[in-house]
């Protein structure tokens, strides 16, 4: 972490200007002007680098000229620590990293284990799973929309998509027992069986969130003057986000159909019809921020779709496996990698394991180290305002950056 | 496509050297030598048949050392690098490794080729402490500038203080 | 102010030199309490409003509803810390709000709240009012540059573009019903307006139809007007869709970032007192100042102080329309960019004032009506 607010002091070269049309002067004159470059921080105490991040921006006048992202003021650790506990005493570990989709971070991991010790996982179990999993994706991209609205300006929509949330959380309060870092999801299956009048209750709030959904189109998507800020900004080309490595809603928004659920399903998905939605270029340009916006409203969608089957599907049955608690003391060797679909993009765990019931490395691919990474070659060239919107649109999350 | 699939279509294309299979257990990995590693990533990406052009992810662990009960050296100590990239076109997903000696941890940079390598590699400097050559702009990403150590090897000795903040301080709980 | 001026010649024949001095300090007394009382209304409203908006319900704790919020907010920043950053310009920071404040403030001399309840008649009211409120973008850059902070500065920089380029439209659609009255002072702008037939005020019922009528559709060319200083007003207060100088998501609180306490209070009375001036001037100019309906005109005048009382609250009660629209704007809309506000203020609102001035002289030239004229 380099030094904050250093002031633009070494002096910059001079910039050299034609004086256009001037009659008195002879053609092709250079006036010397010099301008210096400002150095300014956005973060890491800023209202909209949605945590600490730190972006170090020089910028002239209002453009920006190069932005350099500052990373690790939220690092904790995970990898050591995952080495040092176990892999059961690890999940709670796990919530922390994006936690705002908790329940994906804890099934990313637990996936990974499960493969690498041979657990079998009982049907019913993996339905719970799916459904906490969709009901979190949901609850995640009604927190991006809403501080998205208000990283432009737009401060109602925000309580809009929190009145929604507010309900998810309250459902999946009511099944674990926490709001935000649940510890539901266990290696060999899921921590409680669904309780009397969870499903209806989940039934009921589907069947209002579709309208709510259009409704908080109509305050926001559509408003003129927020089309006008996202529009045509930060746009990725689609071969840019394949080099960075991008992945989630913001290479879909570059118009990719890519979605592992899809490409490489796991815990079921191969069951369930979904469509997984593009960014088309509808009002502005292809991969532009908008876009990447407009997906994240489609996928909320094409989540209550999955939930809706998922509840008709479910069985009875057991919900934990049988031969977890051997896992304490001993586990099988192997070394995988496994990526799910967070609703950030890829969230991978790369173990590495010896036997012991502690991993020998645990490696968390997170999708929002990645997606930040084309930040350097995307702020240049934009506006201050625009930079806000660009960052707001990549959705990160700074605990699973820093880790 | 398997890893043994990508060995044989390697291997057909001139870029065998070297190259062998890491069974396992569970998932299969190419272990591409030190030398190789450019050539054998520019053609991962470039190949039509293979076209791996999305990077996940860069991992470097620190091996220690491995003898069985009898004192038999089962593993020499390291470093292993592993690569994972995946082919949007063909739906695969690539696990590479590099093994590099313990008294050398350096490798070429994949960032000209994948530029997703450029954080990754940083990361893995920093926690790891393995060098890149022909990196952009190595320095640490997590961790503050001035920190001495790489501390996800199995021999990180923690620090005593970091500037001016004392680092041996009692924890809060009571300890025997 | 004249009232009370002759009041105080009428019952103290002694102090007939200073009643001047003593009219002028209970004026302005006047409207220090007035600004203060309805920075607090204001703040209220704004809370309870937004609360509506999103679905909640704002202050309920202090006071009746919330009343007394505001009381208890100012008397918290009455008592925090008086905090000047290390490095500051002090001798700017510590005046910047004074200057911005002024400004709004100054502007209340020239308000007609009633045919005699105006601190001042002042002849040029419509210009004294723009130059005045002017004021205030000094204040707002002093504050950014004083605080030596690089974000302040952005959003003094930001505002100054912004306020002077949205002066331009602001007092070029005021001009249209000066040309339609043909007199700057704010007073006579709403007597056109509440005008009987026969021309004489003073002589009309109690109740009487006037066939000019609000000036905001008296013609098609005075509606643009009034779109258009309604707009750029809102420019002006800094509100949103333009709140890019105290833009919160973007520069953490924008010029006003490194005041805290008693200082701070003074950019929002300034805030609010702009928006009072502003909704004032509209109110005064476009919706018929005290006049009840657009074209039904009660003569306040003849029912004595209990008339202009009246009189003042129908006024109020526009005005606070007016900021209740204002409100209802700022927390529906997202912010423009920097460049779109500049757009916004150069390539439309401008071009459309100047067409609407050219068509308003021509009416007036060839004597054009919109609404057929009564009696």
């Amino acid at each position: 972490m380099a030094d904050a607010m250093t002031t633009a002091s070494s002096a910059a070269p001079a910039r050299t200007f034609i004086v256009p049309g001037d009659p008195l002067r002879p053609p092709d004159t250079h006036v010397d002007v010099r301008t210096q470059e400002l150095q300014i921080n956005m973060g890491p105490q800023h209202p909209s680098t949605h945590g600490v991040l730190r972006v170090a921006i020089w910028v002239d006048g209002e453009i920006v000229t190069r932005a350099d992202p500052d990373i690790g003021y939220l690092h904790r650790c995970a990898e050591k620590i995952g080495e040092s506990v176990t892999n059961i005493q690890y999940v709670p570990y796990t919530d922390r990293y994006d936690y705002l989709a908790a329940m994906n971070n804890n099934l990313g991991y637990c996936l990974a284990v499960e493969r690498i010790a041979e657990v079998e996982v009982p049907e019913r179990a993996q339905y719970i799973r799916t459904i906490a999993v969709e009901l979190n994706r949901i609850a995640s991209h009604l927190m991006a929309v809403g501080t998205y609205g208000l990283d432009v300006g737009a401060f109602t929509p925000f309580f809009y998509a929190f009145r929604e949330r507010e309900e998810i959380l309250r459902i999946l309060e009511w099944i674990c027992g926490a709001r935000l870092t649940y510890n539901f999801i266990r290696i060999g299956g899921v921590m409680r069986d669904a309780p009397e009048g969870w499903i209806p209750d989940i039934q009921k709030f589907l069947d209002l969130f579709e309208s709510r959904l259009d409704e908080f189109n109509d305050l926001l998507t559509h408003n003129h003057i927020f089309v006008q800020r996202t529009a045509n900004v930060g746009v990725i080309t689609l071969e840019d986000a394949l080099g960075y490595g991008i992945t989630g809603p913001m290479l879909r928004g570059s118009g990719l159909r890519y979605d592992l659920r899809r490409e490489a399903p796991y815990l079921l998905y191969d069951r369930f019809e979904f469509d997984v939605p593009i960014g088309t270029g509808i009002k502005g340009q292809v991969g532009d921020c908008w876009d990447r916006y407009w997906v994240r409203i489609l996928e909320m969608r094409e989540s209550v779709r999955i939930v809706r089957q998922a509840i008709t599907q479910m069985p009875a049955g057991e919900i934990m496996a049988k031969n977890v608690r051997h896992l304490a003391f001993k586990s099988k060797p192997g070394e995988g990698y496994l990526g799910t679909e967070n609703p950030r993009g890829e969230l991978g765990y790369y173990l590495i394991s010896e036997g012991q019931p502690n991993s020998y490395r645990s490696r968390i691919r997170a999708p929002s180290f990645c997606n930040l990474s084309i930040l350097g070659k995307l702020l240049p060239g934009t506006m201050l305002a625009d930079a806000v919107a660009i960052i707001g649109s990549t959705d990160i999350v700074l605990g699973e950056v820093d880790r | 496509m398997t890893a043994q699939e990508i060995k044989q279509a390697l291997e057909k294309d001139g870029l065998g050297a070297g190259l062998t299979l890491f069974e396992g257990p569970k998932d299969p990995a190419l272990v591409v030598p030190r030398e190789q590693l450019l050539k054998v990533a520019r053609h991962l990406r470039d190949a039509r048949h293979l076209a791996f052009d999305l990077l996940i992810m860069v991992t470097g662990t620190h091996m220690i050392e491995k003898r069985d009960a009898k004192g038999v050296v089962l593993r020499e100590p390291g470093f292993e690098l592993i690569y994972h990239v995946r082919s949007v076109k063909n739906r695969a997903l690539v696990a590479f490794k590099v093994k590099l000696p313990i008294g050398d941890p350096t490798v070429d940079s994949v960032s000209s080729i994948w530029p997703a390598a450029d954080w990754h590699e940083r990361e893995t400097f920093d926690l790891v402490g393995i060098t890149f050559k022909g990196h952009p702009d190595l320095r640490r990403i997590l961790l503050p500038d001035d920190w001495e150590g790489h501390p996800l090897r199995k021999d990180y000795a923690y620090p005593k203080a970091y500037r001016d903040i004392n680092l041996e301080v009692d924890p809060p709980w009571p300890t025997p | 102010m004249d009232a009370l001026i002759s009041l105080f010649r009428d019952s103290w024949h002694w102090a007939a030199g200073t009643s001047f001095g003593v009219a002028l300090v209970l004026a302005v007394l006047f409207v220090v309490g007035f600004i203060s009382v309805w920075a607090m209304f204001g703040v209220w409203l704004e809370r309870k409003a937004s609360a509506d908006f999103q679905s909640r319900l704002g202050p309920m704790e202090v006071g009746p509803h919330g009343l007394l919020q505001s009381l208890a907010d100012g008397l918290k920043l009455a008592f925090k810390e008086d905090l000047v950053p290390k490095d500051a310009d002090r001798f700017l920071f510590v005046f910047a709000p004074a200057v911005a404040f002024c400004g709004a403030f100054a502007a209340f001399v020239a308000i007609p709240f009633s045919p005699a309840f105006n601190v001042i008649d002042v002849d040029l009211g419509v210009f004294f009012v723009v130059a005045i409120t002017a004021i205030g973008v000094i204040g707002v850059l002093m504050a950014g540059w004083s605080s030596n902070n690089k974000w302040s500065l952005y959003g003094a920089m930001r505002e100054a573009a912004q306020l002077v380029s949205y002066e331009i439209p602001s007092a070029l659609a005021l001009m249209i019903p000066v040309l339609v009255t043909g007199s700057l002072g704010l007073r006579s702008i709403v007597e056109f307006q509440c005008m009987p037939s026969d021309g004489d005020l003073k002589a009309a019922s109690l109740v009487y139809l006037s066939p000019n009528g609000w000036l905001a559709f008296y013609s098609p060319w005075t509606l643009v007007a009034f779109v258009v200083y309604y707009v750029a007003s809102l420019a002006e207060c800094k509100r949103a869709p333009f709140d890019l100088p105290e833009a919160e998501s973007e520069l953490v609180a924008g010029f006003h970032t490194e005041y805290s306490g008693l200082r701070f209070s003074f950019f929002f009375l300034e805030e609010y007192g702009m928006m009072f001036v502003v909704s004032a001037v509209a109110t005064a100019v476009f919706l018929g100042g005290w006049q009840p309906l657009p074209w039904l005109s009660v003569n306040f005048a003849t029912l004595g102080i209990v008339g202009h009382l009246l009189a003042a609250g129908v006024f109020l009660a526009k005005t606070i329309f007016l900021v209740w629209v204002q409100i209802w704007l700022r927390w529906t809309l997202p912010r423009l960019r920097v460049d779109q506000v500049m757009v916004m203020g150069y390539k439309y609102l401008i071009p459309i004032t100047l067409v609407a001035l050219t068509m308003m002289a021509c009416y007036a030239a060839y004597g054009i009506r919109y609404v057929p004229g009564i009696g």
